[in-house]
């Protein structure tokens, strides 16, 4: 799996899946929630989202080259990050499963397909599986392919609906108070917090100039854009709204203006449901990832296992259990969304501090500063015998070959690392008389 | 082995064509052997006989060296291994008495194809000369445009029994020099008894497990090739083989056509590589398209067009998907054979093929007209990128089963899985599709959209970022 990716890819996954997978139900179900006043929530909703994509972004720059999984486990200890990445992988799956259905649902009902759940779900596995295989990185390719087809896409139907809008539909604005918005926004929070997944590639990132506001501008670009197509399907829907499924096909039908035109605007429908496998391919990678941290996975073929036990459950789940109203019952309305507070707002917010405190923990750094080779970071990778770099940390004791060649003591490297940290007297004695026993055998 | 005339003769007993004839000069007994049918007669007599037959003194191996040095290539084998492998290269050797060392003199005269214009890549206006099957004459019309130091070529010999030689060419400072490395051990480690052409050698430079993508450029023009290298790539001649293979290679080069360089001005260039690209997807996709359209979703066509094509599949016997295979089945049979048939021959099966086969299917409704037509557009699509042809005739027939049992759907979800794959491909470092995805500004200046040679320039201080496997932040 190779999992760095560049910031123009992520500018443009930000996007993606922000505005992928928000033009199906969910305006509609939003509309449940808080009537007209549904565009609303989403943007509260989008705001709070945007809160916690600063923290997270905040806590890629304090990083020093560490994962989530050695972040977490540093901080909450081995157990706590396990319990963390349990519930990551089921939120990420949850997701992509009720979008996935809804998606089969669009394809039903708009693109007279006739299909099954297995027909439709598993050469979508197949080409998502193919690229959460290849990691982050050929997501990120796969994204700049993409993009400016789903872009012009969306655009396009964005924008000739508009002139059938009736924006009065919209007004009065906050008619049943602040409340119902409020109530709208925290029943449909489990279908946001998309930018959880960046999490996930944390010491996979390259951040230079300006990538905080670049990648926060790509967040409200891709929310301003969720927003207006919902605006514009309140507005052509009116109170009819709450009953519509599959909000983007509805939007687009209002295109359909002579019967000498074709329904063309489902090519852009077809087109924008792409968006959709590449959000579904991004969050089923971080589910791989969540379940390989749980499990200390770290090879191909145990991806691959990871993977397939995700297929297994995305093909039987659906067909034994009524999902979307477990979903909707349960997460939406339920208690269940408090469940995911943790991963979705909790861990992101507190992510800056955890990684203070891991980076503070380990120092990674200050071993390569302080290596008497002076050729540190090659000092590190070259240790033989006893050089090991789980969380930045060297252990043991052994040969350091330097870039010069010259061999040097291990224990001088490790000298500044977690060892180190013990600078009481009895740990210097200790290490004194370790020493002196070196040097007599 | 020691050098043994006897044993040496012994070896090549069975050879009808091996001449034998000894001179006698100052009471010294020497022994000219040579191939007839690989020696010119006539370098014998000016580089091998006069010489030897004008010393002064008795001859000996360095006698002869000194005499023969400037009147062809020639060198000193000791040992009946190195001398076998020479004799076999067209080499004349000459035995001494009383020497264990023999001379081989480059006496060859193989025929050769001239320098003539490639039948596959002809251009409106540039240069017309092409490789052809001697490796040293490729080299040296690649060195005629490389008038530099730079320019290094590394001799590798491949083959057991045909020890072929394979030479790669580069830029030093410009090409990679890791690929360079690479590609020089990839080759060394070719173990087959024989390379007869370039595609032997590009089969084991082709990293795609699948090989169903090209990673390997094949080139017949010296230009450019050398344009290639300029652009820090790397160029493996191979003896007997018109092709030069160049590496890394991206998706972008075959968009890319010699005119466009030459004749187009950016402008048109730009426009030629966009048609290209629709011809690519025309191609591989209209027939999926046109099959999901019928079956799934035909509410999408205009009403008028509706009408028309309700009223021409009409009657027809078989089901739109199947209709559609056998067109593009047809189609396929009537390429082959006329890739196989005499140029004058071929002529009139393509007409027999497109108007008399075409229209009379439709006539005796077996097939409906806009499925033929549909057919057509997207065989002559296949040839934009000539070099991509059967990739595309297999994608083609993938995507319209796709779009004949799972709809426009099914057609996405090829795509995605297609752009999927190939995005994954790297060659030596390189993404294949670079600089697409990964963007990479600089290169992207003669992808789709080709800016004027002068900014180009500019734009690239060195060779192309993605030939280097550097991508942009």
């Amino acid at each position: 799996m190779n999992n760095s990716i560049k910031q123009t890819q992520l500018i443009l996954l930000m996007v993606l899946v922000i505005a992928g997978g928000k033009f199906l139900s969910l305006p509609g179900l939003m509309a449940q929630f808080a009537g007209r006043d549904s565009w609303i929530s989403m943007t509260l909703l989008f705001v709070i989202d945007l809160v916690c994509l600063c923290f997270v972004l905040w806590a890629i720059k304090l990083n020093k080259g560490k994962q989530l999984n050695e972040i977490l486990t540093d901080t909450l200890s081995p157990v706590g990050a396990k319990i963390i990445f349990a519930i990551y992988a089921v939120f990420f799956i949850l997701r992509i499963m009720g979008g996935l259905i809804d998606t089969m649902d669009l394809v039903l009902s708009s693109l007279s397909v006739v299909t099954n759940w297995i027909a439709f779900i598993v050469p979508m596995l197949i080409v998502i599986g193919f690229n959460v295989l290849k990691g982050a990185r050929n997501v990120g390719r796969l994204a700049q392919i993409f993009f400016f087809f789903i872009f012009i896409s969306v655009l396009l139907i964005l924008f000739l609906s508009y002139k059938h809008a009736d924006f009065s539909n919209l007004q009065p604005y906050v008619a049943d108070g602040f409340g119902v918005v409020a109530k709208g926004a925290l029943n449909a929070s489990f279908w946001f917090s998309d930018c959880v997944f960046l999490v996930f590639l944390m010491g996979s990132v390259t951040t230079n100039k300006l990538f905080g506001i670049k990648i926060s501008g790509a967040f409200v670009f891709g929310a301003i854009l969720t927003v207006m197509l919902d605006i514009v399907f309140l507005s052509l829907f009116g109170m009819l709204a709450q009953y519509s499924t599959s909000a983007l096909a509805k939007v687009s039908g209002f295109n359909l203006t002579s019967s000498s035109y074709g329904r063309l605007d489902w090519i852009f429908v077809v087109i924008w449901l792409s968006s959709i496998v590449i959000k579904s391919i991004l969050f089923l990678w971080a589910a791989t990832m969540s379940i390989s941290y749980i499990f200390n996975v770290k090879s191909k073929k145990g991806y691959a296992i990871i993977y397939g036990v995700i297929c297994l459950a995305f093909i039987v789940m659906p067909l034994i259990l009524p999902l979307e109203t477990f979903i909707d019952d349960f997460i939406c309305q339920g208690v269940g969304k408090y469940f995911f507070f943790s991963v979705q707002y909790l861990i992101p917010l507190l992510l800056p501090l955890l990684t203070y405190l891991s980076n503070k923990k380990s120092k990674p750094q200050s071993l390569q500063e302080d290596c008497d080779c002076n050729q540190n970071a090659d000092c590190m990778q070259r240790m033989e015998g006893a050089a090991t770099r789980g969380n930045g940390q060297i252990e043991g004791s052994g040969n350091c070959l330097c870039k010069d060649g010259a061999p040097s003591d291990a224990r001088l490297c490790e000298s500044n690392g977690k060892q180190d940290d013990k600078k009481g007297l009895f740990n210097r004695v200790k290490r004194l008389w370790k020493k002196i026993t070196a040097k007599k055998a | 082995m020691r050098m043994n005339k006897q044993q040496f003769l012994q070896n090549f007993s069975e050879f009808s064509d091996l001449k034998h004839r000894t001179l006698k000069v100052y009471g010294s007994q020497l022994d000219v052997i040579y191939l007839d049918t690989m020696c010119a007669s006539d370098k014998i007599t000016d580089f091998v006989a006069k010489p030897i037959l004008s010393l002064d003194r008795k001859p000996t191996v360095e006698n002869c060296m000194e005499k023969i040095l400037f009147g062809a290539d020639c060198l000193i084998v000791d040992n009946l291994q190195d001398a076998s492998k020479e004799f076999l290269d067209g080499k004349t050797l000459i035995f001494f008495q009383d020497d264990e060392r023999a001379v081989a003199v480059d006496t060859k005269g193989i025929e050769y194809r001239a320098v003539a214009e490639p039948p596959t890549s002809r251009v409106t206006k540039g240069p017309r000369e092409g490789f052809n099957e001697n490796v040293k004459t490729n080299v040296m019309l690649l060195r005629k445009r490389l008038k530099t130091a730079d320019f290094k070529v590394q001799n590798v010999t491949v083959g057991d029994k045909t020890n072929t030689l394979v030479s790669v060419c580069y830029i030093k400072d410009l090409a990679d020099k890791k690929t360079v490395k690479k590609i020089v051990g990839k080759i060394k480690q070719i173990k087959m008894d024989g390379v007869l052409d370039s595609s032997y050698i590009a089969a084991y430079l082709d990293p795609d497990r699948t090989k169903l993508f090209k990673l390997v450029g094949s080139i017949e023009k010296p230009d450019v090739v050398a344009s290639k290298l300029l652009e820090g790539r790397v160029a493996v001649v191979v003896d007997g083989s018109p092709i030069v293979l160049t590496l890394p290679y991206t998706f972008i080069e075959d968009m890319q056509s010699p005119d466009d360089y030459y004749y187009n001005t950016p402008q048109t260039a730009t426009i030629a590589r966009i048609l290209r690209l629709i011809a690519m997807v025309f191609a591989v996709m209209l027939p999926a398209i046109y099959v999901a359209l019928q079956l799934f979703h035909y509410q999408m066509l205009p009403s008028k067009f509706l009408l028309t094509i309700i009223s021409s599949v009409q009657g027809i016997p078989f089901p739109p998907l199947l209709e559609m295979l056998v067109v593009i089945l047809l189609f396929d049979i009537l390429r082959e054979a006329n890739a196989r048939m005499p140029q004058i021959a071929g002529l009139s099966l393509s007409i027999v093929g497109a108007i008399i086969l075409g229209d009379a299917a439709v006539q005796a409704g077996l097939l409906s007209a806009p499925a033929v037509m549909i057919g057509a557009l997207s065989g002559i699509g296949l040839y934009a990128m000539p070099d991509n042809t059967m990739l595309f005739t297999l994608l083609r027939l993938a995507f319209t089963i796709l779009g004949g049992t799972i709809g426009i759907i099914g057609v996405l979800l090829g795509t995605m899985m297609v752009v999927s794959y190939v995005v994954s491909l790297e060659d030596f470092g390189t993404p294949y599709l670079a600089p697409i995805a990964p963007s990479i500004s600089s290169d992207k200046m003669d992808a789709i959209v080709k800016k004027p040679i002068e900014e180009l320039q500019q734009a690239r201080e060195h060779s192309a970022l993605s030939v280097r496997g550097k991508e942009e932040d």
